[in-house]
């Protein structure tokens, strides 16, 4: 049996299989197939937004950087920002990536932050009490971006960041063939979309900013009432019609965000997993920290729906969590925009229920520079 | 324990490389003991901790109670056995008959217990003899109505003198708990079995070659086609009411190819986890969704289940060899029995029946001089025809296989008839409609071509067929971890 085991394992066959899947995982390490990524999917997102923020970093000289999640990427303009300061020396770019937990930041952080020398603060946007910040389990897309920023280094920040990893997740940040299979498989079904996807980039302008945020749906033709009310109404089995300002792709998305909102913790005093946030915080800020960086927390806006969510308690609680995370090296400077955009019904800034549409990023904008004060 | 994993591919390994390793009674022994060990590995999901001491044996030690009925059969056969063949040889024929009797009453009252005391009970509310009010909660021990059945066919036989009993109880309760055929089949023979016990095959880089393939095709089979073919399945018979019929013929069909998927890979894994181990299992499926008939599709699906209800049923019934009404009643009752083994619910006995039902017509339709006229005028044609009629009339059966209960699948059955209301210029599942013909078409094709010959044929096969499927396996396959549908019968 044994011998029967050698030979099956050392015939020619073995290694031809093998010379091809090293051979394409080659090739994909080397990041041939990075400009053939599905337009908007995670790997595209980090990559542009961070390729993007290298590409600028000499004419642009940053001296702010954004950080952050979704509220972060199509919350702000950073034409506006920018136009805005300018006349106070104020230059912001970007690391801020959608749907990046604390881990993808940090691996953003420790990959790019030496690149922007002259950067003196760091603004970074904060979800409290959202379902995502504190999960312990990976997703797919955090596994595909923190494959994307540094496929080597992530097992160790997995690691560090206290998840609770199978073989499979850390394969899958290791190995391209792994981490990109879902987009080989749209590439397939969807190869016509792609191809023209890709002659119409090759012939879009360049411009300085990665995103700025144009949606115009809103949820404030649904008129929602609670959560509950979304789910029941917005759901496969609700006969709520489409309003003006939405389309059934939207409507879709809003009964999803309503389907993730119900699972945000309800607690208002410190668990298992905000404290396990505030050590993850911990070590992203220390990496900001070293570098001699101030931190600015913004709280940041979502639908009023959920505003339940966050009383005075909850908000003690990251308050607490924040001076702990920054150690005592820098005193918290924190501004709580979460009502920035109206304390009753905020529906009409808003995309779904924790991202922003156009209207709702230009006032967040705008409240952001008043707060900011510079 | 699930052969889609990570567990499992530590157990296997483990258990080649130690196995082989050991040699006689050792090496059984040791097989005998990694297969209780692989039962063990399954969870009884309804078992809660602290309710009594079958609860508390499982929380507080790990041991899975239900081994003890898979323990508890094994040997009342095994004894059985040895008392068929000594009453046989002593001439008594009651004690043989009592040694019989005892074997199927066990099994068949484990099973019966286990599968249907809730299905009778509701029968019997629903008849109105008595108001049932809180059925018992009975978890159905996986695996049991597989190797109940494997059990009784070795007592059957000894008793048909068939076969003689094996005298090695450590052989007899490997032949019952033998690992890649023990949860969800094939249900193998003994006279098979204990055939490969005794002159075990010789393991070599080519047999290795051709269990390996067949394991990573049923993995195909499973993660790629079955568990894809399961989104828009689950998403059909959970709003059927707001489909049209052409969506829900796309669901019923979809089913139809879920079904075959799932179990023929594990049944392509199992037998090709057997083969690297010594063992030749029989085939299980044979290309059956593209058969033109309702008879031909019987010899290729579910073979080792369809052989032994024809053995053990309906042949002892006196099969076709009587009067027609006699006939009729045969296999209506061997199909009856059929709907009921795969799940006590009056939804699995109308899919029995529609089997009996289609079975009856085609043997009608056979009898006239249709089909060869058929035949003469446009053979290809033809052909193409029933193959096609034969894949709708099993999907409108699949309905009653697949809702949970009757009055959905009567609910489907009237859209799929459009009976009900209904708005045909919709068709939004049509993707999978797409993947169906795809299904269809390769099916067809690999039907002519078996995998063994394909990959020795050539040099730059074996790699090809490697890389296809771990490619298919890498870019399509669900990896959520998800059960094989036959653990539930």
């Amino acid at each position: 049996m044994l011998k029967a085991l050698k030979d099956f394992f050392f015939q020619r066959d073995w290694a031809i299989i093998f010379s091809v899947l090293i051979g394409l995982e080659l090739i994909l390490q080397l990041g041939f197939y990075k400009p053939f990524l599905k337009k908007n999917s995670y790997a595209a997102n980090i990559n542009l937004v961070t390729s993007k923020a290298i590409e600028t970093k000499e004419s642009l000289n940053p001296n702010v950087l954004v950080l952050g999640t979704s509220i972060a990427f199509e919350g702000i303009s950073l034409p506006i920002l920018n136009e805005t300061l300018a006349r106070k020396g104020i230059r912001v770019q970007t690391l801020a990536v959608r749907a990046s937990e604390l881990v993808v930041q940090h691996a953003i952080l420790q990959k790019y932050l030496a690149e922007f020398p002259n950067v003196k603060q760091i603004v970074h946007i904060m979800e409290p009490g959202m379902p995502w910040v504190d999960r312990d389990t990976l997703t797919d897309p955090t596994l595909v971006m923190l494959s994307e920023v540094s496929p080597w280094q992530s097992n160790q920040f997995i690691y560090d960041f206290e998840y609770k990893s199978k073989v499979t997740d850390l394969l899958s940040v290791s190995l391209k063939t792994i981490s990109y299979r879902k987009d080989f498989a749209d590439f397939l079904l969807n190869t016509s979309d792609r191809i023209k996807y890709l002659s119409k980039r090759s012939k879009e302008e360049k411009t300085s900013w990665v995103h700025d945020n144009d949606t115009i749906e809103s949820i404030e033709g649904y008129h929602l009432k609670d959560l509950q009310d979304c789910l029941d109404r917005l759901g496969p089995n609700g006969q709520t019609s489409i309003p003006s300002d939405s389309n059934p792709d939207h409507k879709r998305m809003v009964y999803e965000t309503c389907l993730v909102s119900i699972g945000v913790p309800k607690e208002s005093q410190s668990t298992t997993e905000s404290d396990r946030y505030f050590r993850r915080l911990k070590k992203n800020y220390k990496l900001v920290l070293d570098k001699g960086i101030r931190i600015t927390n913004i709280m940041a806006p979502y639908s009023s729906l959920l505003f339940i969510y966050n009383d005075s308690n909850k908000m003690k609680v990251w308050e607490e969590g924040l001076k702990y995370a920054l150690d005592g090296r820098q005193k918290l400077d924190l501004i709580d925009l979460q009502k920035s955009l109206g304390s009753i019904d905020n529906g009409t800034y808003c995309y779904d229920l924790i991202h922003l549409n156009a209207k709702g990023k230009e006032i967040f904008t705008q409240k952001l520079i008043e707060a900011l004060n510079y | 324990m699930l052969f889609n994993s990570s567990q499992f591919l530590i157990f296997f390994l483990f258990t080649l490389i130690i196995g082989n390793l050991l040699q006689n009674k050792w090496q059984r022994l040791f097989f005998l003991i990694a297969s209780y060990y692989f039962y063990m590995g399954w969870e009884p999901s309804d078992i809660k901790c602290g309710t009594g001491v079958i609860s508390d044996l499982y929380c507080n030690y790990g041991i899975n109670p239900y081994l003890g009925i898979l323990l508890f059969s094994t040997f009342v056969d095994y004894w059985a056995g040895i008392g068929i063949e000594k009453a046989d040889l002593k001439n008594k024929r009651q004690l043989k008959w009592l040694c019989l009797l005892s074997s199927l009453l066990v099994n068949i009252g484990t099973l019966g217990f286990f599968k249907y005391t809730n299905f009778i009970l509701g029968v019997i509310n629903d008849l109105g003899i008595l108001e049932i009010t809180e059925f018992p909660k009975i978890v159905l021990p996986v695996g049991i109505s597989f190797y109940t059945f494997q059990s009784m066919s070795y007592t059957i036989d000894i008793y048909f003198g068939k076969m003689s009993p094996r005298k090695s109880i450590l052989d007899f309760a490997l032949y019952v708990a033998f690992f890649p055929q023990l949860v969800a089949g094939p249900i193998v023979r003994a006279g098979v079995f204990f055939r490969d016990l005794d002159n075990r095959l010789k393991v070599d880089a080519d047999s290795l070659r051709w269990g390996f393939c067949m394991i990573l095709i049923g993995f195909t089979r499973k993660i790629v086609f079955a568990d894809n073919l399961a989104r828009v399945v689950d998403y059909t018979f959970a709003n059927h009411a707001l489909l049209n019929p052409i969506e829900i013929w796309t669901g019923a069909l979809a089913f139809g190819w879920q079904i075959y998927f799932d179990f023929a890979g594990y049944t392509d894994i199992a037998i090709g986890v057997a083969r690297i181990f010594g063992f030749q299992f029989d085939p299980n499926f044979n290309f059956p969704m593209s058969c033109r008939n309702i008879a031909d599709h019987w010899t290729k699906w579910h073979i080792s289940f369809s052989t032994w209800i024809r053995d053990y049923i309906y042949i002892p019934l006196g099969g076709s060899r009587v009067g027609p009404f006699r006939y009729c009643l045969n296999l209506f009752a061997t199909w009856l029995f059929a709907g009921l083994w795969h799940g006590a619910a009056y939804h699995y006995v109308s899919w029995g029946l529609w089997q009996g039902f289609m079975l009856l017509c085609h043997k009608l339709y056979s009898s006239t001089s249709l089909p060869q006229f058929f035949e003469k005028k446009s053979q290809r044609f033809y052909l193409i025809w029933a193959r096609i009629f034969t894949m709708f009339c099993l999907a409108f059966g699949f309905v009653m296989f697949r809702a949970e209960n009757m009055t959905k699948a009567l609910e489907m059955m009237k859209s799929l008839v459009f009976i009900n209301e209904v708005t045909l210029y919709r068709y939004e599942n049509y993707r999978f409609g797409i993947l169906l013909i795809i299904c269809y078409i390769t099916s067809y094709y690999f039907s002519k071509r078996p995998i063994g010959k394909m990959i020795s044929d050539k040099d730059w096969r074996f790699p090809l067929f490697v890389l296809v499927n771990t490619f298919m396996i890498l870019l399509f396959g669900v990896t959520e971890n998800q059960s094989f549908l036959y653990f539930q019968f």
